[in-house]
């Protein structure tokens, strides 16, 4: 792993980064790189703060302590102009989709769109939108409230949104979660593809081990808010640790 | 038009409906403030002016023609105060207009009322100051009208009893017979009683009919309350008062001229009477020739009764001469006068 | 003692936000069309409910002082008593009061919702500015509508009253708004128009700070849409007597 460290462009690295909520320690120095071109799972029990890992790279929430570094620049830090700058280079899948609802699908996808004109790079909006829904698979669903679209469709259509902006990093939070199987695996094909087309990198939390086993490159075990334990699967799963083979179950 | 723009049109609608609204609500305001047409300012002195506050209106004839604009208080008995006018009534004010501060309604707001002038002065200007009327109460002139009233009311029952008193003392009569003096002094004294009887008659018709006016609520009072620079105290006062109130104290007075007059035409009637028989030249004149003391007295009575009529001409010029029935008197005279004039 | 506290912390939390607001107002971008499309969801869409009480309002009005007026003998005084008692204060509250209802609860509950369900986070993910967006839009909208709807409701509240003395005291319409507007003045009507755009401010800021500041779950958008609508409609009086105040220093009333 080592000699990968030096080969490839790190897109994010997190440093010893604690969050407390009241009392409660849900991130208690976490660590973390993320490499070019690479899907990485984070998986833990759920509350176990994957979320707020999540939140604190994009500054929906600001960590205690530690350091945030996307591209390179340090996000507790960043003034409000430079960290737009930087959400624009980072995609944020949600779990529940987040689509607006009082917004057609058409315009879901143009809000970010109209609000970083420099995003269109000699491109139309509406050249643009399609271009992103056909790689969803999705064309026929513009003019579609998103009260009118199936769960799955809707995960698509966000992620159709996120990737209007042509980030270089996208942020999956539990993909999978609320989706029947089958619908849960096409959208799992769909990250892959859409990871080979635009050429992304992804971070991916999610408590479910068979997405973790089809999508990672790379896994991390969130336990106790700390990383505690980094690999493949094939190699974690072999482990002999009570508390990973608990995940493994 | 797309599905996008039809909601800001009807947005469009909307706005627009009520900035109509309000522009007309702030135009019907600031219209009664005089706010956007052409205004000039006067003003006027008072020495009281009864609760007047800045934005009351100002009144010509009972229109509507300005506000108070600023009542500035000037020395410890003078107070400016200064209305704004509507530019299109100047020409109708002239400088001798006269303003008075009245009530509108019982409960209402204070109002400056400018009045008429008597004569033609020049028009008004822009900075004037028009002369002012303190107010004066109605009750005031209403009580020396029932004051002139029962005067003639007591005066005529004298007149009666002195009637009478001849009536009883036929015979005394015919001492004039004898006493050429006597007889010019009551020739003179019957024709002076005659020319007050008719004059009398007369009175009460007019006093009659004026009632008659007042109670139809037309005519006379309201060209009175028009027209003389008098009443033009009166103006904002009258109106104050309660209606029924005015009318009675009126009826009442209008009750003691009947009474007055009808007495004496009862007294008048007796004369008469006395005249045929002292005509006829019948009854005790024999007694009263005899009678010296008697005709010494009736010397005297004549005496008083010719005072008396004096006194009732005096107090008719007076009559003529009040307030209420100068403008009826005067404007018989002018009838009269157009009568002669169509009868040349 | 703890109630005190969490009334400083709202307070304090409130005022936050509208300095928030005012600050974000002026900033470029403009969210222009929406600012339209909230204008239009505010005014236009409340207004058949604002028509509808105002007028009620002016009947009633009418027809409950009627008989003391007449009692007065003072009926002549029924279009500028009644006329002044709307513009002034009955117009403006009634109808801030029906937007606070309406018009709170909605922003709140829907502020509320997109919160809960992250499309507020999703918004501020993808390098937008959700207040800009969202609050300031709403505020500034609410802000620039109630004045309207107050005309409005002004305006069929004196239609309602008219009625009333139309068919109880034979008043034609020429001598009932001749009337009315004898006695109406700027001193009326400018304190009201002025302090409906504070209503509208109130009721904006109110259902976007509740919405924008919901909890978790769906319990946390029906608390926010009632606790907004409460607030609200408590802040509209508090706003009234201040502006009443003030109006006295003005005009002297």
């Amino acid at each position: 792993m080592n000699a990968a460290d030096n080969d490839q462009k790190i897109l994010i690295e997190i440093q010893n980064v604690h969050k407390t909520f009241g009392t409660n320690a849900v991130l208690n120095g976490f660590n973390l790189k993320l490499y070019e071109n690479e899907n990485l799972v984070i998986v833990g029990k759920s509350g176990s703060g994957k979320s707020v890992l999540l939140k604190c790279i994009i500054r929906l929430l600001t960590p205690d302590s530690g350091n945030v570094l996307v591209l390179g620049k340090n996000i507790p830090e960043l003034k409000q102009n430079e960290l737009d700058k930087i959400r624009t280079q980072v995609g944020f899948l949600f779990q529940g989709s987040a689509l607006y609802d009082s917004m057609t699908v058409r315009e879901n996808l143009e809000f970010p769109l109209r609000r970083h004109p420099e995003k269109l790079i000699g491109h139309d909006v509406d050249t643009l939108v399609k271009e992103s829904l056909q790689s969803v698979g999705l064309e026929h669903t513009i003019d579609l409230l998103p009260e009118e679209l199936s769960g799955g469709m809707k995960r698509r259509v966000a992620l159709a949104r996120t990737l209007i902006l042509r980030p270089k990093i996208i942020l999956y939070d539990e993909p999978t979660s609320g989706l029947d199987p089958i619908t849960a695996k096409e959208i799992i094909q769909l990250i892959l593809d859409i990871q080979k087309k635009y050429d992304t990198a992804s971070l991916i939390i999610t408590h479910d081990m068979d997405t973790a086993r089809v999508i990672s490159n790379r896994m991390i075990i969130l336990i106790e808010g700390r990383d505690y334990a980094t690999g493949t699967y094939e190699k974690l799963s072999k482990s002999e640790d009570p508390k990973i083979k608990a995940f493994f179950k | 038009m797309s599905k996008d723009q039809s909601y800001i049109f009807r947005l469009g609608i909307f706005v627009t409906f009520a900035a109509i609204l309000l522009t007309a609500g702030v135009y019907l305001i600031g219209e009664n403030q005089n706010l956007f047409g052409s205004t000039f300012r006067i003003s006027s002195i008072f020495s009281n002016v009864s609760g007047l506050q800045p934005g009351n209106n100002v009144r010509f004839g009972g229109v509507n023609i300005g506000t108070v604009e600023k009542i500035l208080i000037v020395n410890d008995s003078t107070l400016r105060v200064e209305m704004k006018i509507d530019e299109s009534v100047k020409e109708h004010i002239k400088k001798d207009a006269i303003a008075s501060i009245g009530s509108d309604g019982l409960v209402g707001s204070m109002v400056v009322n400018i009045n008429y002038g008597k004569g033609n002065a020049p028009t008004i200007e822009n900075g004037d100051i028009l002369p002012s009327y303190s107010r004066l109460e109605t009750s005031d002139l209403l009580n020396t009208l029932g004051k002139t009233n029962e005067n003639i009311a007591i005066f005529s029952n004298d007149l009666l009893n002195i009637a009478e008193n001849i009536n009883k003392g036929k015979g005394m009569v015919s001492m004039l017979l004898y006493d050429s003096l006597l007889a010019i002094e009551f020739r003179q004294s019957i024709t002076n009683i005659k020319t007050t009887t008719a004059y009398l008659n007369e009175t009460g018709k007019q006093l009659k009919l004026i009632a008659d006016q007042i109670q139809t609520g037309d005519g006379l009072l309201g060209t009175l309350l028009k027209d003389t620079s008098i009443m033009s105290r009166v103006d904002g006062v009258v109106s104050r008062l309660e209606e029924s109130r005015f009318y009675d104290q009126l009826d009442s007075t209008m009750q003691n001229l009947q009474l007055a007059s009808s007495k004496i035409s009862g007294f008048s009637e007796e004369l008469n009477q006395l005249t045929l028989d002292l005509n006829d030249g019948k009854g005790t004149l024999g007694v009263i020739l005899k009678d010296s003391l008697l005709a010494e007295e009736f010397k005297q009575t004549l005496k008083n009764l010719n005072e008396g009529s004096v006194l009732l001409n005096e107090d008719l010029k007076a009559l003529r001469h009040n307030f209420l029935t100068k403008k009826y008197f005067k404007r018989l005279e002018k009838e009269a006068k157009k009568k002669e004039k169509a009868n040349n | 003692m703890n109630g005190l506290r969490t009334y400083f912390l709202e307070t304090g939390q409130l005022s936050l936000f509208a300095f928030r607001y005012f600050k974000e107002v002026f900033k470029m971008p403009f969210e222009t069309k929406e600012l339209l499309r909230q204008c239009f969801l505010i005014g236009n869409k409340s207004l058949f409910l604002v028509i509808v009480t105002g007028f009620i309002m002016g009947l009633v009005l009418t027809l409950q002082t009627r008989p003391t007026m007449m009692d007065f003998g003072a009926e002549a005084y029924m279009p500028s008593m009644v006329g002044i008692a709307i513009i002034r204060e009955i117009g403006p509250v009634i109808t801030a009061l029906i937007c606070a209802g309406k018009i709170g609860s909605s922003i709140g509950a829907e502020l509320g919702s997109m919160k809960v369900t992250e499309q507020i986070d999703a918004m501020e993910v993808s390098g937008t500015n959700p207040f800009k967006y969202l609050v300031v839009t709403r505020i500034s909208a609410a802000t620039l509508m109630l004045p309207v709807l107050v005309i409005f409701a002004d305006a069929i509240a004196l239609l309602g009253s008219f009625l009333v003395e139309n068919v109880k005291g034979h008043v034609s319409f020429q001598l009932y708004f001749g009337v009315l507007f004898e006695h109406l003045e700027f001193s009326d009507l400018n304190p009201s128009v002025i302090k409906s755009f504070f209503f509208g401010f109130v009721i904006g800021l109110v259902g976007c700070y509740k919405g924008y500041n919901s909890k978790k779950g769906t319990s946390g958008v029906g608390l926010a849409a009632n606790s907004a609508v409460v607030m609200a409609s408590m802040l509209v009086f508090i706003v009234d007597f201040i502006a009443v105040l003030i109006s006295d220093i003005f005009y002297n009333l």
